[in-house]
């Protein structure tokens, strides 16, 4: 069920009354676990199946890994949890991956290995909730947390439908707690959940998929080379499109949330103005790096066993977390990349070359702008359906286009990424460290109102010849 | 998007009150309001987008109806030119549906029917020499593929309550007419010509308003010429060549008719210089007439029939809509006779 259908609409309005009519608290609770099963079920009914084996596995794994008296039995039981998950992540997500590989491994020895053609469905949104529920026995098994009392709210705490299939990722020591009292959206919470959910629509509906999909389409689906200012302007098309697409769902999510009186975190804090590629991690789906972060990283040593180590382990989680979005070696070399970039920037700020909050504006810009462009060039990687025709498209981006390249898009649409790009950027730079809820709360309500009118004009004008695009996000 | 709703503090400052978003939904609906009424002076009327769903939709009916089914092949002559909601009344009330593609010959539509075990209805296909040629056979393949692979998923999803919805909308608000930007808008009102002649229905019908065109219908049939000049000028094929093609229609034929199917040509008309150069290049004795022959299907010529013959076509190649609809019923008399 996507947000930017009128099923969802629908739905979220029952699922709102529900809330909102006078039953008690553990009745509204389940009511909200039914809903998130219908809302996943929608997609593909027999998937619900994984969520309640994610479910029932780590509660009991947590739970005996918090009962243990041996640290043999706590092992073990992380083993168990940590076995299921990525054992269905990895047989849904990544077997015909290794399995190409496998084949093509042994033929590189001769061998001709033709298995039975196995035509595997990716569960939506299977890698957001793997790692939230791991996340939780993780949690558990650090001693960080304690195993939660409440199977309906842990199962709540799974299965919660406005971020479920696409993030934010939750903490379970975020979102657990939130669960003993009642819940219900004041009007402030209500109105701001709504405010969010119509600007997360007018992101996907109108910026990502009206504007910059078709662009950023044209370009990476065409099989010829491209001359440079194609290439370009497809490239910075789906990186608008990837950010609004993305932060969109996040912040629909994070909305709809709102509106039932839960809060969820930011997922998204302006990336585009990131200075240095820290940074951009800093503010880039924020749930995915932090738990990369404290689950992978730092468990690996982080930056406390020297200066090799501490670039491998960045490698490492940023190899991983390229992986984590798709089974192909594009996104293993998409992550790889931002991963260099990350130790580079480690070199260049020891060399005092990387600009601060304290450096001159002009430094601070050109900081962001190089950040940018670096980004772009990763963006290739990540869209593109083959590393050949990344490298096609990145020797237009340099001025080594081939001899036979083509244009396939207008100049008008040239014209249109090149525009939407500087208006991004030039509205990441002035939000960078601000917040939206900042900013709206300094507008007198009128101008709120206009600002809200405005908003709906535009969604209403962007879904009006639009296909409902499916969330990028949804496929990882 | 940094919303600050951290889950850390739960604690909300109040950016925004029910007060806003109530004065943002009616400023919102007299925005609209104002947009649609400007809209309506600026020459916009309400109009569904011709899309693959839409084509899809009517794909869908066809496949849920019975062998009283009448199915509209071709390709703009048939979209312009037959209403399909005054063929069904004047059929007696066989389901009729839309599915020429504007701007694309319907070969492989014929095929795709004729592959299809399921259809025992009837196709009334128009017809043009030109549109045999093996250059233009697959021109509608990208709808046939749409129907078949990405559809299904989007009507089981949301797509199709969703684009219900949104046609209800198209059909009732010039404000969302596909050709309308504010660009368009401002334009139009600084007095630029703008001449939004056609009206799609969501039976696929477009209607042809050239009386709207007023001083600008010559410019648009001097354009119409020129196109027609173009696409001849790529090419013709040769009577043999042709024939092959031939052989190539009736295997279609044969198919939808062994099955207790019904097939009928239609030549819709032409007029002035447009029908001069399909004379020229394709001329109707050593073409139509013999595939007419030869085809085991039923065939119109609109020459043929008093009650065809006497349209004239504004642009050359289509009616208008005023037209369309006494020659749709007049075309459904022959077609009785023809299929019953």
């Amino acid at each position: 069920m996507l947000f930017n259908s009128l099923t969802f609409l629908v739905f979220f309005l029952v699922v709102l009354a529900l809330h909102n009519a006078p039953f008690p608290w553990r009745v509204k609770k389940t009511n909200l676990l039914i809903a998130s099963y219908v809302f996943y079920a929608a997609w593909n009914p027999p998937f619900v199946i994984l969520l309640w084996i994610s479910t029932i596995v780590d509660w009991f794994a947590a739970r005996r890994i918090h009962r243990a008296k041996t640290l043999a039995t706590r092992r073990l039981f992380l083993l168990v949890s940590l076995c299921c998950n990525l054992g269905l992540l990895g047989f849904f997500k990544y077997g015909g991956f290794l399995l190409d590989n496998f084949i093509y491994v042994l033929a590189q020895f001769g061998v001709h290995f033709e298995p039975l053609a196995v035509d595997i469905i990716l569960p939506v949104g299977i890698s957001f909730y793997t790692f939230q529920t791991l996340s939780y026995t993780l949690d558990v098994y650090k001693g960080n947390a304690k195993p939660w009392q409440s199977f309906l709210d842990f199962a709540l705490f799974v299965t919660f439908f406005p971020q479920l299939v696409a993030g934010p990722i939750v903490r379970a020591v975020d979102f657990l707690p939130q669960c003993i009292t009642p819940k219900r959206a004041t009007q402030t919470e209500m109105s701001w959940g709504l405010v969010l959910l119509l600007v997360g629509l007018l992101q996907k509906v109108v910026v990502a998929d009206a504007l910059m999909a078709p662009i950023s389409d044209r370009v990476f689906n065409s099989q010829d080379p491209l001359i440079w200012h194609n290439a370009w302007a497809g490239t910075l098309a789906f990186s608008v499109q990837i950010f609004f697409d993305f932060a969109g769902y996040s912040t629909c999510a994070i909305g709809v949330a709102l509106c039932l009186g839960f809060y969820l975190p930011d997922n998204f804090r302006y990336p585009y103005a990131a200075i240095g590629f820290s940074d951009f991690w800093k503010r880039w789906h924020i749930s995915l790096s932090s738990w990369l972060r404290d689950y992978l990283y730092i468990p690996l040593g982080g930056n406390r066993k020297g200066r090799v180590r501490t670039h491998v382990n960045l490698m490492v989680t940023m190899l991983l977390g390229g992986l984590w979005h798709g089974a192909s070696w594009t996104f293993v070399a998409w992550g790889g990349l931002h991963g260099i970039y990350r130790v580079i920037e480690r070199f260049a700020a020891r060399a005092g070359l990387v600009p601060t909050s304290d450096s001159a504006l002009w430094k601070r810009l050109a900081g962001v702008s190089l950040t940018y462009l670096a980004v772009c060039f990763t963006w290739v990687l990540f869209r593109a359906q083959s590393f050949g025709q990344a490298f096609d498209l990145v020797s237009s981006m340099v001025g080594m286009q081939s001899e036979n390249a083509v244009g396939v898009i207008s100049r008008v649409d040239i014209m249109t990424a090149f525009l939407v790009n500087g208006c991004v950027l030039a509205h990441h730079w002035f939000m960078r460290e601000r917040s939206l809820v900042d900013v709206f709360a300094g507008l007198r309500w009128p101008v709120q109102s206009a600002a809200i009118a405005a908003m709906l004009l535009l969604l209403f004008w962007g879904s009006n010849g639009g296909d409902e695009r499916a969330f990028i996000y949804f496929q990882f | 998007m940094h919303s600050s709703t951290s889950s850390s503090d739960n604690v909300l400052r109040a950016p925004t009150t029910p007060k806003a978003w109530l004065g943002g939904v009616v400023l919102f609906l007299a925005l609209l309001g104002t947009l649609e009424v400007v809209a309506r002076a600026a020459g916009y009327h309400p109009t569904v987008p011709d899309s693959k769903e839409l084509w899809a939709m009517q794909r869908d009916a066809v496949r849920e109806s019975g062998p009283e089914s009448v199915v509209l092949l071709g390709a703009s002559r048939m979209q312009l030119d037959v209403d399909p909601e005054i063929l069904q009344d004047a059929l007696g009330g066989r389901k009729v549906f839309m599915l020429a593609v504007d701007g694309r010959p319907p070969m492989a539509t014929l095929e795709h029917f004729a592959e299809d075990d399921t259809f025992r209805g009837t196709v009334v296909c128009s017809f043009a020499a030109r549109w045999l040629s093996p250059q233009l056979w697959d021109d509608q393949t990208d709808h046939l593929e749409y129907w078949t692979h990405d559809w299904p998923d989007k009507r089981s999803t949301s797509g199709g309550l969703a684009l219900s919805a949104r046609l209800h909308l198209q059909k009732n608000c010039a404000v969302l007419h596909e050709g309308l930007t504010l660009a368009s808008l401002g334009m139009r009102l600084n007095g630029r010509p703008y001449h939004p002649y056609l009206t799609t229905r969501p039976s696929r019908y477009r209607a042809a308003d050239y009386q709207a065109m007023g001083e600008y219908l010559p410019l648009h049939l001097s354009r119409r010429v020129k196109i027609a000049t173009e696409q001849y000028s790529e090419g013709t094929m040769s009577v043999d060549e042709f024939l092959a093609q031939c052989e190539r229609v009736e295997r279609a034929v044969r198919a939808i008719q062994d099955r207790g199917g019904r097939v009928v040509f239609v030549r819709l008309p032409t007029s002035g210089e447009v029908w001069d150069l399909d004379e020229q290049y394709y001329p109707r004795k050593q073409y139509w007439n013999v595939f007419a022959q030869r085809t085991a299907a039923a065939t119109i010529h609109f020459e043929d029939y008093e009650t065809l013959a006497s349209f004239e076509c504004p642009d050359g190649s289509h009616l208008d809509y005023r037209d369309a609809a006494v020659f749709t019923r007049n075309l459904a008399e022959i077609l009785k006779e023809k299929i019953e």
